[in-house]
């Protein structure tokens, strides 16, 4: 096909004399391009209107702001998400080395471990394995960073690495990356505030940034996700150091993601347009009926808020705060 | 990555400004020439939800590279394009991305061989260092730096490495360097060199060497890490007449990683061979012994990239669909193993041969694990953080990972019809191979029949049926392919994999594919639509699903 | 093709053991394209379109025999007759078809135009070891070369066995094809005749 003489040719006499390998050369083209065309005419999404999704109104008015303290000290905290499953054997494991970390670090760690993908997959004819800890969310977040694709038990540490496609840290990773994103100077604060009316069923999360030094040029989005502790079901296992092998029946899960309180991808604090100055506080309101096709235990749960950009996906600075005090 | 374009770029600079000074200079007598090679691999997606094949958001994935070689005498380069957007169901999702990860400059000159840029090469049998591409199976571990040879006399080669190793669209964080002695006697010693005895001898050693970082054993200590790691290989080759021996012993030093759980325990390995060969048989034993040798230019690193080891399994490599079902997966931490291979050809005109002739081949591999007995600084086997375990060497542990027995006889029955029978026994162990635990051992038995008929000395039909016979895991399945060829251009089959004996009715499913070939020389295209099943892979305790998928793929591949 | 077959039974195998460059700004890359267009052009341009239609010369990579002898490919030869050049795998099933096809009329081939066959094997070093084995079970008497880390492979630009070669007296590389399907190696004999009736190879 790309013989010497054909490509002199081509490049002398664009229009020449039909060589016998360049008939074939043509006719080869030729496929290339009818099924490259069949293939991109049939890969189309056809959207109607809307066009685009409205964001939320801030409903201040059902959940009034209230005073935030000052914050004293400023310290960065990471997030480790830990991308796990029910049939994964392997993941107890990482479980564990997770919450190692968190014991280590108390309050600059926040943990959320992320059910998604294949190994969270739930069995239609087995009731053992139709508990669905899967969440909109956090199916989106596994597909985007790729988490369950290269493969589970696997992580991110504050998101970051992802421009360089380097997000995914295995389990041993997770401490090398956790000391030095703490060690990093907090560009914000970022604290939570949450009232939780059992009456009502509601829950008015606040959630202030305030920024250390000045941003420019970057859009910031604030994620604010609810996450559950023990919540018991079965779990497979392959580590004995853990629990029983080849399952744990009574696993007692924790930080389960439950949802995404302001959507996948958050709602922003900051646009590239704009400078940093004051903080800025924004306020959500949520029913625990219908968050989660489970039920959830209000009093097990707890709020996590991340503030990151939205071109590296690199999470800033993150908070921690439970339903009930 | 920056500093990988501005070298390259540079390079390239050099290649546009001398070349044509080159080629003005000289009237062309040694023939500078550039060939290549190109491959494209696309998939178009649908949805399939019952046999589990998901939304793909992009719903066309693309592989596809490119290769260029200039060759002038002595000196030689080439580079690979490469663009995955994004990558196939299947492939790592991080190397979604495109680029030119892979470029050398290579010269040659009497003695000497230097290359600079990517580099393959293998010492031995890979034991300790091999670095080699398989782009169809999404696999590059090249390493980034500098190899040297060196024949300071005949027969006689020495080779030195030194670089980094190729991690996606960047690079591993281990620096790695070793050198590796070749000797054949047969060529270094003249009186040598027709004799009938003929010998071989080798040695290798490699070092790698990684920045500290923090790890943790399972007691939140922090762990005291080598940062270098040496691994050193021997190895032989004799033969005498149609008889031949060889093995290969190395050993690496402590290597705590994700794979072998932090373990400070050394590691070590053995391969031995023997083998018989005269026109007509050819029989070959193999027996091997491993113990902790994986091992990766990144500690923490557990996907199927940056391996500086090559482990292949001890057993046969199949190719027939169902007959690759269970394939076995190395355990780079334990495994005793041995094969066998029997080669033979019943001659024309026998009873057994018939008119043309009869081939059989037979097949048998054993795995199983090495025994690990407890260290008295540890009260759990293989806790991280500890020497893990000692293992006494030749010891064979009780888990039996695999066996296999296959045999395989072809007849040609008349010029126009040829038959292909084979028959496989196998026990997979899918609990530790696939990471299903809980799981009984996969007894399967299989059956090919592979039949050719000739219509006219360039078209054939060739029918292909396999049944794959088990009680456990998804219980019996029957393939069928039939293939119409026109030789040497046309292709044209029709599949279908049916999961006939599921104990769950409604997954037993049919796998189709259709498939059309055009071939012309070194050029190819094809077009397959199809399903596949899934399939789950487990590399050192990450375990990872490769989905289920349904829809089109274009395949275009060329030789220029 | 036998690779791409590979690839759809033996996924598991493969995959076991498993950084946008957004660094690239898209001038540079049409820049470093079109330098590679501009240089391969350059070159081709400059190299003789001779009758012969040769493809390329024989590279210089090193491969051993089945005695463990190192061999350089560039100097493969057959007393100044064509020869062939075969890439084959133990684990590739049209591969050895093709060669047992040939092997069945090799004697006539050789009796009739002198030719030979290179059979190389790319193996690596998990059946490196049964190729042997394989090659005397089967009675072949081809020269057999082993490429267990595919550098012969990757420098005759090889993507898929079965890939087949036929060089002229020379050392030139007149004629190649992948994937075989029976009757193929009739092809493959003619080019050789036309070869040494000192014909134009037409494709």
């Amino acid at each position: 096909m790309f013989q010497p003489q054909t490509v002199s040719r081509l490049l002398l006499h664009p229009v020449s004399k039909a060589h016998s390998s360049m008939i074939k050369f043509d006719f080869l083209k030729s496929i290339i391009i009818a099924f490259t065309a069949t293939f991109i005419l049939a890969a189309c999404d056809k959207i109607d209107s809307p066009y685009s999704v409205p964001n939320e109104p801030k409903d201040t008015a059902a959940c009034p702001v209230p005073d935030f303290p000052a914050v004293t000290a400023h310290y960065k905290r990471a997030l480790v998400e830990d991308y796990t499953g029910h049939n994964c054997p392997n993941c107890p494991r990482a479980g564990l080395i997770a919450r190692d970390l968190k014991e280590q670090y108390k309050d600059s760690l926040v943990v959320i471990a992320v059910h998604a993908g294949f190994f969270a997959k739930t069995s239609v004819s087995d009731p053992v394995w139709a508990y669905d800890f899967r969440t909109p969310a956090g199916t989106d977040w596994d597909n985007f960073f790729k988490v369950g694709a290269v493969g589970n038990p696997n992580g991110l540490i504050s998101r970051k690495g992802y421009p360089d496609n380097q997000q995914v840290l295995s389990p041993s990773a997770w401490a090398n990356a956790v000391k030095n994103t703490i060690a990093e100077i907090p560009l914000m604060d970022l604290q939570l505030i949450t009232e939780y009316d059992a009456a009502d069923d509601k829950l008015c999360i606040h959630a202030k940034t305030t920024f250390l030094q000045a941003i420019t040029g970057r859009t910031l989005n604030i994620s604010i996700v609810i996450t559950e502790d023990s919540i018991v079901q079965a779990q497979k296992n392959s580590d004995p150091a853990v629990g029983a092998t080849p399952q744990i029946l009574d696993f007692v899960h924790m930080h389960v993601l439950r949802g995404a309180v302001n959507g996948t991808w958050g709602t922003p604090v900051l646009l590239k347009t704009e400078n940093s100055g004051d903080p800025v506080v924004t306020t959500f309101p949520m029913h625990f009926t219908g968050f989660n096709l489970n039920t959830m235990i209000p009093k097990n749960c707890r709020v996590v808020a991340f503030v990151y950009d939205v071109d590296t996906k690199e999470i800033l600075q993150v908070a921690e705060q439970d339903v009930v005090k | 990555m920056k500093t990988y374009f501005s070298t390259f770029t540079t390079l390239l600079a050099t290649f546009i400004i001398l070349i044509p000074a080159l080629l003005s200079a000289q009237n062309n007598p040694v023939g500078s020439q550039v060939n290549g090679n190109f491959q494209m691999d696309a998939q178009y997606y649908r949805v399939d939800s019952a046999i589990g094949a998901l939304p793909v958001p992009e719903k066309m994935q693309m592989n596809s590279w490119t290769n260029i070689t200039y060759s002038a005498g002595s000196f030689n380069a080439g580079l690979r394009y490469e663009t995955y957007l994004n990558p196939v169901n299947g492939y790592d999702p991080r190397y979604k991305g495109t680029g030119i990860p892979y470029w050398f400059v290579d010269y040659k000159t009497g003695q000497f061989q230097v290359t600079a840029g990517h580099i393959y090469d293998q010492f031995g049998s890979g034991t300790i260092f091999r670095t080699y591409e398989e782009h169809n199976l999404g696999y590059d571990n090249s390493l980034n730096g500098i190899r040297v040879k060196f024949s300071p006399l005949k027969g006689v080669e020495l080779k030195g490495i030194y670089g980094t190793q190729r991690y996606f669209w960047d690079k591993g964080p281990g620096i790695v360097r070793g050198g590796d002695a070749d000797i054949n006697f047969n060529d270094l010693i003249t009186s040598w060199a027709e004799s009938k005895f003929r010998f071989q001898l080798g040695g290798s050693f490699v070092s790698k060497y990684q920045a500290d970082e923090v790890i943790y054993n399972d007691k939140q200590e922090k762990l005291i890490l080598p940062l270098n790691v040496a691994s050193a290989a021997g190895r032989f080759n004799l033969s005498y007449g149609n008889f031949g021996l060889g093995g290969e012993y190395a050993q690496k030093m402590n290597d705590p990683n994700a794979m072998n759980n932090f373990i400070y325990k050394k590691g070590e390995s053995l391969l031995l061979t023997a083998s018989y060969n005269q026109k007509g048989l050819g029989i070959i034993v193999q027996a091997k012994r491993l113990d902790n040798m994986g091992c990766k230019s990144k500690r923490t690193e557990t996907g199927n990239v940056l391996d500086i080891a090559y482990l292949p399994a001890i057993t046969k490599q199949q190719s027939y669909t169902l007959a690759a079902f269970y394939p076995y997966a190395t355990q780079p931490s334990n495994e005793m193993g041995l094969e066998a291979q029997v080669n033979y050809k019943f001659a024309k005109n026998t009873l057994l041969g018939g008119k043309y002739g009869t081939d059989i081949a037979v097949n048998f591999s054993a795995i199983n694990s090495i025994v690990k007995e407890l260290v008295n600084d540890s009260a759990v086997l293989g806790a991280s953080g500890t020497l893990g375990y000692t293992s006494p060497f030749f010891k064979v542990g009780d888990t039996k990972y695999m066996r296999d027995f296959n045999i395989e006889i072809g007849h040609k029955f008349t010029k126009s019809f040829k038959l292909l029978f084979t028959y496989m026994f196998e026990d997979y162990n899918i609990e530790v191979i696939e990471g299903h635990p809980g799981e009984p051992m996969v007894h399967a038995d299989i059956f090919v029949a592979e039949m050719t008929y000739k219509l006219s000395p360039s078209k054939a039909l060739r029918l292909e049926t396999q049944a794959l016979l088990t009680k456990q895991d998804e219980g019996d399945w029957m393939m069928s392919l039939l293939e119409y060829t026109v030789a040497p251009k046309w292709f044209v089959s029709v599949a279908d994999q049916w999961n006939y004996g599921n104990q769950d009715t409604e997954r037993q499913f049919h796998y189709p594919l259709v498939a059309v070939a055009y071939n012309n020389d070194a050029n190819r295209i094809q077009l397959s639509y199809g399903k596949q099943r899934e399939g789950i892979v487990c590399v050192g305790g990450v375990c990872r699903n490769v989905p289920a998928s349904n829809g089109f793929t274009l395949t275009v591949t060329s030789s220029f | 093709m036998c690779l791409v077959w590979k690839l759809k039974s033996l996924k598991s195998i493969t995959l076991r053991n498993n950084f946008s460059p957004t660094l690239i700004k898209f001038k540079m890359k049409n820049i470093l394209i079109a330098a590679l267009l501009l240089f391969t052009g350059i070159t081709v341009l400059a190299q003789e379109t001779g009758a012969d239609k040769v493809l390329f010369k024989l590279p210089g990579v090193t491969v051993t025999d089945l005695k463990g002898t190192k061999i350089s490919t560039d100097k493969l030869f057959n007393e100044g007759k064509p020869f062939i050049i075969s890439f084959w795998a133990t684990w590739c099933k049209p591969c050895v078809k093709e060669l047992t096809a040939i092997a069945d009329v090799y004697e006539d081939w050789q009796t009739e135009t002198g030719v030979k066959v290179y059979a190389v094997s790319i193996d690596d070093s998990r059946s490196s070891a049964q190729v042997k084995t394989l090659v005397n079970g089967k009675g072949w008497t081809y020269d057999v070369l082993l490429d267990q880390n595919a550098d012969f492979k990757r420098a005759m630009n090889v993507n898929a066995v079965p890939h087949t070669f036929v060089v002229n007296g020379k050392g030139e590389i007149v004629w190649q094809h992948t994937s075989y399907s029976d009757g193929a190696e009739l092809d493959l004999i003619n080019v050789v005749r036309r070869l040494i009736a000192g014909e134009p190879v037409a494709h």
